[in-house]
């Protein structure tokens, strides 16, 4: 998708607006305040992310959310492992095991991020998107993603919107990186929702 | 007076930290289930006072199962819990017969104020 200035402005403000939302929300189930920073944005196509991706070999932490339009997934390196800890912490365990919590926090950070900024774009375009339940998978960011744009299968060149952002509460750091893929026609919805802000 | 509830969340840990919360703040969670076929089996034999569905159920679409419940039961009582707060997917929930909504994550103050307004009078 080839955007305007104004255009990659509006987008991140829109993605920016949503992230402030999902801060307010994990603040509520964390009992701490945490501030996301959006370091970058970008738009392209399939295609090219697959060689902007390819460029990481690290290994990360993946939770997918399916709409009929297309996907998010939700990224976490290493460090996203204290994050959950975290959240874990202020939550009664029972006798859950701490691989499966861990793997619940994450998911459930995601299901947070991911809805927030979903919310905002489908509100900002008077639509609705459908998301799936949070799907974790572990991998490189590269296979992550072409396992994704594989299963989704749309007519046409999907728009990709990656966005790299830096989460950090008063003890705590990590990074996130969220992509999102969608068909012809949410990108055009975008577009023009684009075009009006 | 305590509410008997329904819990339908594919997630086990959402269900029992909701069962945990309900029983808290004195309600019960009498039955839970994970999709549609269970959440109406469960429905049908401990009649609850109130159902909390959430949205995103795996392989199935929440809203289905929401209407399918209000086929069952045109009085049932159904509050969906939910991430997701777009606005048109909330009108089109409250459309299909949802009796309430409580966004994720929500705390204790959150449960008790919205589980008021299900207490009879």
């Amino acid at each position: 998708m080839n955007l305007t200035e104004s255009n990659q402005r509006a987008l991140t403000q829109l993605v920016e607006s949503g992230l402030d939302k999902s801060m307010e929300r994990l603040a509520k189930i964390s009992r701490t305040k945490w501030e996301m920073q959006t370091v970058s944005l970008e738009t392209g196509d399939s295609q090219s992310f697959k060689s902007i991706l390819a460029a990481d070999n690290k290994d990360y932490y993946g939770t997918y959310f399916w709409m009929p339009e297309g996907f998010f997934i939700v990224l976490f390196s290493q460090s996203g492992l204290a994050v959950a800890d975290a959240f874990i912490s202020d939550i009664g365990h029972g006798a859950t095991p701490l691989n499966i919590l861990r793997q619940n926090a994450m998911a459930e950070i995601a299901n947070i991020v991911a809805n927030a900024v979903a919310g905002t774009l489908a509100d900002a375009c008077e639509i609705s998107l459908m998301m799936s339940s949070p799907q974790m998978a572990r991998g490189k960011k590269k296979e992550l993603f072409n396992d994704a744009l594989a299963k989704f299968k749309s007519e046409g060149e999907n728009c990709v919107i990656m966005s790299y952002v830096h989460m950090t509460s008063s003890s705590l750091a990590t990074d996130c990186t969220m992509l999102m893929a969608f068909d012809n026609k949410l990108t055009e919805d975008l577009r023009r929702t684009l075009d009006r802000e | 007076m305590p509410l008997r509830v329904l819990v339908v969340d594919d997630n086990a840990i959402a269900r029992a930290l909701l069962g945990e919360m309900l029983e808290n703040i004195g309600h019960t969670m009498v039955a839970e289930a994970e999709n549609m076929a269970e959440a109406l089996k469960t429905y049908q034999e401990h009649k609850p006072d109130l159902v909390t569905l959430d949205l995103s159920l795996t392989n199935e679409n929440g809203i289905e199962v929401l209407k399918a419940l209000r086929k069952l039961d045109s009085a049932a009582k159904i509050l969906i819990v939910t991430s997701n707060a777009q606005k048109k997917i909330h009108d089109e929930v409250l459309a299909a017969g949802a009796t309430g909504f409580l966004g994720k994550p929500f705390d204790r103050k959150d449960l008790i104020t919205t589980l008021a307004a299900y207490q009879p009078k």
